[in-house]
């Protein structure tokens, strides 16, 4: 929930218009984000969920 | 999809070629059966491997109209519909919760349908029926949404508005999934899904590679966006959208990973491990291909502007239209794209299909009115019943044609399917939740979200309350009765402790 929380842009000021690599900045964070999820949720499921196997 | 250059001759024999190649699937999967039992052919033995599982839930998850809706909304709101890539990934989080304790139980207690577990979890007749009929209901109409879109994309290949294409799209579509899903059963339909999610991956990338040659760097892109009246699509979002955000994540998260023919893909996996291995490799698909969606619609904000109302979801045909006039390569790339798009419909459609007809056979017809039918006699009965449901969808599709705004309801199966939160993810890490509550959460959870959806209420502003689902609002309420019931019950002698292990 708190990487959620840092994914969606709500600390960020509205206006902001920086790009970065074709993204704005807070679309690029967001993303970033999303990837460590993706990341921290595979490492769950890889090493750390292994409890119901049989 | 009425602005595409019709398909030539070529184009067509490419795509007969491919989708009836898909039959060849049905026949190795009749001829790889290894016994006639419901765990053979709704489950394949439960013998998928890593790859296979990977690919069937990949192609499960993304349907045709993924293409279309993502892209088309990215064009309405612009980069905040990352939130997309959020809710896809949130449902391989929300399978942390359930999906490896229910594999588990699935080979201990030989399930078939979602239902099953319910029935082995709560032995309540009351609840095994409710969830049921919210299930069937759920994907019977998502698969006629797919039957249709499957119809229009028909219909765009042949150019014009062909009513003929149309019905004959519908049809012959229709046709295939069911024969190659009747022969071969989930082994035909997953070996199909590995092709066509092969297939859709392929696409994916293609469309890609394909928007930055023809119209250059995202950069130049979203720069012509900030210059242009569309500026605002590029500014983080506002507090109701983001709201909105955190309601998709929770609402998709969790009713898709309570998607039924998600759940028999559960079932169906080989070892733990393998079902470890796809979920893992599911959570970086699903940033893949919604990123892509939306880098597509942020490509259509800027080379294709003007676009409103309903007519922004045909964004992507757009998109093809200028692809196809560019080059004959261009040309053939939307053959292909349209092939990916074509599989990604009939990928869902057919999985859909299957579940339903696995739970009419074994939660309705085995559970209530042929309890000692053999195992031969249900398979033969799903399959009757697969024929039978199609009839009838195809039959409302091709009635349906010009009312698509009937299938409006389709976004309302999040809103049914998450009031199964409790019954299936609380109910498999939480002993003591009891059936009664369950069962009371689940019909006012229902009411209550279906009623703030459709009910006269000015405090609803285009189908969310205050930036949330209705069906948020429903499971919260049923939560609260789940738990709050489950505690009350719980009194010296009256105990029922659930042992899941």
């Amino acid at each position: 929930m708190m990487l959620v929380a840092l994914g969606i842009p709500w600390y960020l000021p509205p206006d902001l218009t920086i790009l970065a690599f074709g993204f704005p900045l807070w679309a690029l964070i967001s993303l970033s984000v999303a990837f460590i999820i993706a990341l921290f949720t595979a490492w769950l499921y890889l090493v750390e969920f292994t409890d119901d196997d049989p | 999809m009425l602005e595409l250059l019709p398909f030539g001759a070529g184009a067509w024999a490419v795509i007969v070629i491919y989708i009836g190649s898909l039959l060849l699937f049905g026949w190795y999967g009749y001829r790889s059966r290894t016994e006639n039992t419901l765990n053979d052919f709704y489950l394949a033995g439960s013998g998928f491997g890593t790859l296979v599982l990977l690919l069937t839930l990949y192609a499960t998850q993304y349907s045709g109209n993924t293409f279309f809706a993502f892209i088309g909304m990215t064009y309405r709101v612009g980069f905040s519909w990352i939130t997309s890539v959020y809710f896809m990934l949130a449902i391989i989080v929300f399978y942390l919760v359930f999906a490896l304790r229910l594999r588990r139980l699935s080979k201990r207690y030989g399930f078939i349908t979602p239902v099953d577990y319910l029935s082995h979890r709560f032995r309540s007749d009351t609840l095994n029926l409710l969830a049921a009929i919210v299930m069937i209901v759920s994907l019977s109409n998502f698969l006629l949404a797919q039957l249709m879109a499957m119809g229009r994309a028909m219909q765009g290949m042949a150019g014009g508005d062909s009513g003929l294409a149309y019905t004959t799209g519908v049809i012959l579509l229709a046709l295939i999934m069911v024969v190659y899903g009747t022969l071969g059963g989930l082994r035909a339909v997953a070996w199909t899904d590995a092709v066509q999610g092969t297939v859709l991956f392929i696409g994916f990338l293609l469309l890609i590679t394909s928007l930055v040659v023809k119209f250059g760097p995202l950069s130049a892109a979203t720069t012509g966006i900030l210059d242009s009246p569309d500026s605002a699509k590029v500014l983080p979002p506002d507090a109701d959208r983001m709201r909105q955000w955190l309601s998709y994540i929770l609402l998709v998260g969790m009713g898709g990973a309570l998607y039924p023919q998600a759940i028999q893909r559960i079932y169906a996996s080989r070892s733990a491990r393998a079902l470890r291995q796809s979920l893992a490799g599911m959570a970086f698909l699903q940033i893949f291909a919604s990123v892509i969606a939306v880098i597509a619609g942020i490509y259509a904000i800027a080379y294709i502007p003007g676009l409103e109302g309903v007519h922004t979801d045909q964004a992507l045909t757009r998109i093809f239209r200028l692809l196809q006039e560019d080059s004959v390569f261009g040309y053939w790339l939307v053959v292909i794209l349209f092939a990916a798009i074509i599989s990604a419909m009939m990928s869902t459609a057919d999985s859909a299909l299957l579940t339903i007809s696995s739970m009419i056979t074994k939660d309705v017809y085995a559970g209530y009115f042929r309890s000692n039918a053999t195992q031969a006699e249900l398979t033969r009965i799903g399959k009757l019943c697969s024929w039978a449901l199609i009839v009838i969808l195809v039959w409302l599709a091709i009635l349906l044609k010009d009312k698509a705004s009937l299938i409006t309801l389709i976004d309302r199966k999040f809103d049914l399917l998450v009031q199964l939160v409790p019954a299936f993810m609380l109910g498999i890490r939480w002993g003591k939740l009891q059936a009664s509550p369950v069962v009371l959460g689940l019909v006012t959870g229902l009411v209550v979200s279906l009623v703030l959806a459709f009910g006269p209420f000015d405090f609803v502003t285009d189908g969310k309350i205050w930036g949330f689902h209705p069906g948020l609002y429903g499971l919260l309420i049923n939560l609260c009765i789940a738990v709050g019931g489950s505690l009350l019950l719980r009194k010296p002698g009256n105990q029922v402790r659930y042992e899941n292990h």
